[in-house]
C-alpha cells in the first residue's frame, strides 16, 4: 500500500475542497496531478463536482499524520514560535481590517479599493510584517520542514500585490496572502497540539 | 521646434483624451479648472513628448530654456522668485500619467528651497515651519531622487523631473503595466505647481469640501477645515479638524468664494465633487477636485436631486444610467431588518448586509443544500480554513466565537457576504446547537443582519417602505425606460440599463 502523502492530504484538509490549480499552488511541485491520482487510487481522496476532497480514510490519515508530526516536533520550541506568531498575527489582523474597512468622518465604510494611495500604504505595511515573518518562518521550518512551502507562497502573493494585483491580499480560495496565513495559522495550531476551538475561546483563534 | 512645456496661459488640445495623454490626468485637470475661472495655484506641465525625447536622448537639457521661462511666469503671477532670498517661489513636482499607476514617483514638496531662500520662506510662514519644510525637502529628495539635494534650486528641479521620468521604468510600474495592458511607450508628464501656504500670517488654513453630504446625499456642502495648517498636516492626522461652518462664520467672503467654486465644479462634471483647498493670507486657492466617494444612499439621492435641478443638464435617463444595479442591491442590503422583527440574539456584525437561509452546521451540509438551490446560513462554532468552501456556498455566516478581525470576518467581507461572529448566545454541545436557549435544528430558517449583528428566526424580508423615497423614484424612472413596473427593483434597473446602452454608445 502506498505511503500516505501527508503533504497533499494536508493541503486538502486545510482547503476542505480544492481544484487542481489550488492544490498545485499550495504544493509547489510539478507532480501535483500525479500525486492526486495516486491518492485517488489509494482511496484517500475523492473527486467531487467542485474539486477534490478527502475521504474518511484520508481524513483519518491526516489526523494521524499531524498527531505524529506534533508528537515528533520539539514542543517547547514550537510553543515559543507559536507565541511569536500570535504577536505578529495581531498586527496582520489589524492590517486586514484596514484593508477591508476604512475609517471616515461618517464612520466605517467598506474599502472600495479605488484609492491606490491608501491601498499602496497598506501593501507597504504588509511588507514590514513580511520582513518580520520571514525569519520566524525560517525558524518554524527548521522545526517543521513540511511548512517550507509557505515561504514562496507568501513571497509570490506579496510580489503580485506590489505589482497592483489587489486580490492577492485577502481573496479567499486563491493563494492570497491571507489564504496562506490562515493555513499556516491552522498548521501551527495543529503542531502545538492545540485546537482551533480552544484557541478561539482563548481569544486567539481569530 | 516643438514645445515641451505648457503653462497656464497656453492653449492645450481641445480633445480631453489627447490633452490627458499629453499632460497627464492631474495636469489636464489643472488646466480645466483654470479654464472654468477657478483660482488654482499657477502651474506648468512638462509633456509626455518631453518624456519621449528624454528617453531617446538620455538628457533633459533641452528643457532648460522653457523651464526658466515658465518659472518666471509662475513667479510673476504670485510676485515671487524661484531661488529668491525675498519671497521665494516654492513648487511641488508630481508625476502624471494618463492613468495613475503604482510604482510611479509621487510628489516632492517644497522644491526650490536653498540656504538663502529658506530665510525668505521664514518671513512668509515662520522660521520654524520654513526649516521643517527645508528638512522635509532634503529627506524626500534623497529618498525619491536618490541623491542629496543640489544647492541650486534649478538643479533640484532638473533632478526631480528626471526622477519622475525614470520612475516610469521602475520594476513595479513595468509589472503593473504588463498586467494592466498599458503600453510602455505612453510615458509620463510632470506637473510643477507653485505652492501656497496655509500657514502664512493673516487668515490661512486648509480644508476639504464635499459639495453634498457623502453619506446621506443631502444637497448641503460638508467637510473639514483646519486653520493655520498645510495640507499634509490634515492627511498626517494628529490635528483636530473643525467643520466648515467655522470657516463660514470666520470669513463669510471666503465661504462665498468656496461655494462658487463648488457650484462651478458640480455644474462642470454634473456630479458631487470633493475639493481640496488652501487659504493663504485671505486668498482662496483650489488645489484639486475629484468626483466624491459616496454611500449607496447618497449616490441615489444625488442622482435624483441632479435630475430635479433645472440648472443641471442632467435628465432622469442620466440618473438611471448613473446608478448601477449593485448600488440598489447594496441599499437593500443596508436596510435594518430589526424594524420588522424582534431579534432572537445579537452577535457582532462583521460584514454588512442581510441574508436568510436554512441553517447548516457543516460544510458538507451547506454544499449539498446549495447544490440543490437552497439558500444556506452556515452556522459554525468557529471557522477553520476548510470551512471556506462552505462559506462560499452560503448566503451568510454565523459563528459563536471570533471577533471583527477573525478569519471568518475577513473572508466574509472579501466576498461581501453578510456575517455575524462572536455570538455568545450560540452554543454547540455535541450535536445539539442552541441559540438564546432555544434548540436550533439543521434546516431551520434563519436571518442574519451583518450590520447590526441581529439574528432572527425565519425569513425576515425587506419591506417596500425600507427603500428610501429617492430610490423608489429612481426605480420608477427605470420602469418608464424598461416599459414595465413592479417586481425586483434590481432586475428592473438592469433591464433599463440594457435599453439605455445602445443610446449611450451613440452619445460616446
Amino acid at each position: 500500500m502506498a505511503v500516505t502523502d501527508l503533504g497533499l492530504l494536508r493541503v486538502l484538509s486545510l482547503k476542505g475542497l480544492a481544484g487542481e490549480q489550488a492544490v498545485h499552488d499550495a504544493l509547489r511541485t510539478g507532480d501535483s496531478r500525479a500525486r492526486i491520482d495516486a491518492a485517488l487510487a489509494a482511496g484517500d481522496v475523492r473527486e467531487l463536482p467542485r474539486g477534490f476532497a478527502l475521504t474518511p480514510q484520508g481524513r483519518a490519515g491526516v489526523a494521524e499524520g499531524i498527531a505524529a508530526e506534533a508528537g515528533a516536533v520539539d514542543g517547547p520550541a514550537i510553543d515559543a514560535l507559536y507565541e511569536r506568531f500570535c504577536t505578529l498575527n495581531a498586527a496582520f489582523k489589524a492590517l486586514m481590517r484596514d484593508w477591508q474597512v476604512r475609517q471616515t468622518a461618517d464612520g466605517e465604510v467598506p474599502n472600495d479599493h479605488g484609492d491606490d494611495a491608501y491601498d499602496d500604504a497598506l501593501v507597504e505595511r504588509l511588507g514590514t510584517i513580511d520582513q518580520e515573518l520571514t525569519p520566524l518562518l525560517d525558524a518554524i521550518v527548521a522545526v517543521a520542514p513540511r511548512l517550507a512551502g509557505c515561504a514562496p507562497r507568501f513571497a509570490d502573493a506579496l510580489a503580485a500585490l506590489r505589482a497592483g494585483d489587489k486580490a492577492m491580499m485577502a481573496r479567499p480560495m486563491i493563494d492570497s496572502y491571507h489564504t496562506v496565513w490562515f493555513e499556516l495559522h491552522e498548521d501551527l495550531i495543529g503542531l502545538t497540539g492545540r485546537t482551533r476551538a480552544a484557541e478561539a475561546a482563548a481569544g486567539r483563534g481569530d | 521646434m516643438g514645445r515641451y512645456v505648457f503653462g497656464m496661459g497656453d492653449a492645450i488640445p481641445a480633445d480631453t483624451a489627447v490633452a490627458r495623454a499629453l499632460l497627464g490626468g492631474k495636469g489636464a485637470g489643472l488646466f480645466e479648472m483654470r479654464r472654468l475661472g477657478i483660482g488654482v495655484p499657477p502651474a506648468f506641465v512638462i509633456t509626455t513628448e518631453a518624456f519621449a525625447r528624454w528617453r531617446s536622448s538620455g538628457s533633459i537639457a533641452f528643457l532648460d530654456e522653457e523651464l526658466a521661462e515658465q518659472l518666471g511666469e509662475l513667479g510673476r503671477e504670485l510676485g515671487r522668485t524661484f531661488g529668491g532670498r525675498e519671497r521665494p517661489l516654492v513648487v511641488s513636482v508630481r508625476s502624471g500619467a494618463a492613468a495613475s499607476m503604482p510604482g510611479m514617483m509621487d510628489t516632492i514638496l517644497n522644491l526650490g528651497l536653498d540656504d538663502a531662500s529658506v530665510a525668505g520662506l521664514a518671513d512668509m510662514v515662520s522660521p520654524d515651519r520654513a526649516s521643517r519644510a527645508y528638512d522635509r525637502l532634503r529627506t524626500t529628495y534623497a529618498e525619491i531622487v536618490g541623491a542629496s539635494l543640489p544647492p541650486d534650486p534649478f538643479d533640484q528641479l532638473r533632478g526631480a523631473i528626471a526622477a519622475v521620468f525614470s520612475s516610469w521604468d521602475s520594476a513595479r510600474a513595468r509589472t503593473y503595466r504588463t498586467r494592466a495592458a498599458i503600453s510602455d511607450d505612453l510615458g509620463t508628464a510632470v506637473t510643477v505647481q507653485a505652492m501656497v501656504f496655509g500657514t502664512a500670517p493673516g487668515f490661512s488654513g486648509t480644508g476639504v469640501l464635499f459639495t453634498r453630504h457623502p453619506s446621506t446625499g443631502e444637497p448641503e456642502p460638508m467637510g473639514d477645515w483646519l486653520q493655520d495648517a498645510q495640507g499634509e498636516d490634515v492627511v498626517a492626522g494628529g490635528h483636530q479638524t473643525e467643520p466648515l461652518s467655522v470657516l463660514a462664520a470666520a470669513r463669510p467672503d471666503l465661504w462665498a468664494d468656496l461655494r462658487r467654486v463648488a457650484a462651478t465644479l458640480e455644474g462642470h462634471v454634473q456630479d458631487m465633487c470633493d475639493i481640496e483647498f488652501t487659504v493663504e493670507a485671505g486668498v482662496l486657492w483650489a488645489l484639486q477636485y475629484r468626483r466624491g466617494k459616496r454611500s449607496p444612499l447618497a449616490a441615489v439621492r444625488i442622482a435624483t436631486d441632479l435630475a430635479d435641478d433645472p440648472a443641471m443638464s442632467f435628465s432622469r435617463r442620466d440618473a438611471v444610467a448613473r446608478i448601477a444595479p449593485e448600488t440598489i442591491a447594496a441599499l437593500l442590503a443596508e436596510r435594518d431588518a430589526s424594524t420588522v422583527a424582534e431579534p432572537l440574539a445579537t452577535g457582532l456584525g462583521a460584514s454588512p448586509g442581510v441574508a436568510s437561509g436554512k441553517a447548516c452546521f457543516s460544510v458538507n451540509a451547506a454544499l449539498d443544500a446549495a447544490d440543490q438551490g437552497v439558500a444556506v446560513i452556515l452556522v459554525r462554532p468557529e471557522t477553520s480554513p476548510d470551512d471556506i468552501p462552505g462559506m462560499d456556498a452560503a448566503e451568510g455566516i454565523l459563528t459563536a466565537t471570533g471577533g471583527l478581525v477573525s478569519h471568518a470576518a475577513i473572508v466574509a467581507r472579501e466576498w461581501c457576504k453578510p456575517a455575524v461572529v462572536g455570538t455568545t448566545a450560540l452554543s454547540f454541545d455535541g450535536a445539539t446547537v442552541r441559540i438564546a436557549g432555544q434548540i436550533l435544528c439543521e434546516g431551520d430558517e434563519l436571518t442574519i443582519d451583518g450590520t447590526s449583528g441581529h439574528i432572527f428566526r425565519g425569513q425576515v424580508t425587506a419591506t417596500a417602505a425600507a427603500l428610501p423615497r429617492c430610490a423608489e423614484r429612481l426605480i420608477g424612472w427605470a420602469g418608464e425606460i424598461a416599459g414595465r413596473s413592479g417586481g425586483d427593483p434590481i432586475a428592473l434597473l438592469s433591464d433599463a440599463h440594457s435599453r439605455l446602452a445602445p443610446r449611450s454608445k451613440e452619445n460616446a
